[in-house]
């Protein structure tokens, strides 16, 4: 059976933190990727919950130009779990994609500034030799105008072309600020159908791509971790 | 002679929002998801139809074709207002049929 992971959820606050994550349960999560930032990050970390649902920490980095990216990472990258950057501009994009430090990649959501930064094959070259994955939110097509969401999905189709050219893995997550954009897992994978991802596939970038991501990163954070395959004993 | 029955799917779904919704503006929010993402011909084909729904518990049963579950599911997750309310729709359970789906039926 599949263990559904949503790898984005952005509760402002701790009460919003506990209703969004009741709710992952009940749609059927096994684990989520809560965005935490650096002051608030250990609030769910030591409780353990009943419905043992996996938390994985999660930064979301909006890094003005690539020097303020390296130090940011520097910062953060034994804290969090998972490391998301969202990329203004192209040198930041480009550092992202070549950063080992980087797990995911994401986007903007207005059409102009996704012309000059977008998921393009260099990107995806980049990002296919560090292993970044590319993460689509589904939030980022919910409530807006027919025009808007149809130039964002043929986008994203053409974003979601070139990271299986390159081989770079696809995250599907719902990229809820509140419970009522929340979506459940095989909600998520069918609304992959509009990008034209079949069914497996989508079904995977909701449970196994995200599950091994979480997966790598902790045992990453494992103390005596030295690189993959070395361990110091 | 053989006769082609047409096959279905039957979604169980509950209701998340601020306020309690009628069944014509749940049927509703359905049929509008359904045409923004798939048009005519989409509406069609999917057959959706409202088979039941209680106002009270703001959760129904919902009928489409069988080849268009995945179609049915990404309407559903599309829909973010149901009259002028916030709101979102979710699949509990998917079956065959809607005695299967009362008893358990397969998981959302």
């Amino acid at each position: 059976m599949r263990k559904f992971i949503d790898l984005h959820l952005i509760p402002g606050d701790t009460d919003l933190s506990e209703s969004m994550l009741n709710e992952a349960s009940r749609l059927g999560f096994t684990g989520v990727g809560l965005t935490q930032d650096t002051r608030n990050r250990d609030s769910h970390d030591k409780k353990p919950r009943e419905d043992s649902l996996d938390i994985a920490r999660r930064i979301d980095l909006r890094p003005r130009n690539p020097n303020e990216l390296t130090s940011s990472l520097r910062r953060v990258r034994r804290r969090f779990e998972i490391v998301a950057v969202e990329c203004r501009s192209k040198p930041v994009a480009r550092q992202a994609a070549r950063d080992h430090r980087v797990d995911i990649l994401n986007f903007p959501t207005q059409i102009q500034s996704r012309r000059r930064v977008r998921f393009d094959r260099q990107e995806a070259s980049l990002a296919s030799g560090t292993n970044c994955a590319y993460e689509i939110n589904l939030s980022d097509l919910l409530n807006k105008g027919a025009y808007v969401a149809s130039r964002l999905l043929s986008m994203m189709t053409v974003e979601v072309e070139n990271a299986r050219h390159y081989d770079v893995p696809v995250v599907v997550s719902s990229g809820a600020d509140e419970p009522l954009l929340m979506r459940g897992p095989r909600e998520l994978a069918a609304s992959m159908q509009l990008l034209g991802i079949g069914e497996e596939e989508s079904l995977d970038m909701v449970s196994d791509v995200p599950r091994e991501l979480v997966e790598r990163n902790r045992r990453k954070l494992e103390p005596g971790y030295v690189s993959p395959g070395v361990r110091r004993v | 002679m053989p006769v082609y029955r047409k096959r279905r799917r039957y979604l169980k779904f509950w209701i998340r929002g601020n306020e309690d919704f009628s069944v014509k503006e749940v049927a509703d929010a359905i049929q509008r998801s359904v045409l923004s993402l798939y048009g005519v011909q989409g509406l069609s084909t999917i057959e959706t139809n409202l088979i039941d729904f209680d106002e009270d518990s703001q959760s129904g049963i919902l009928r489409c074709n069988h080849g268009h579950l995945r179609e049915m599911r990404a309407s559903l997750a599309f829909i973010t207002s149901i009259g002028e309310s916030a709101a979102a729709i979710h699949v509990d359970k998917v079956s065959g049929t809607i005695r299967s789906l009362k008893k358990g039926g397969e998981t959302a």
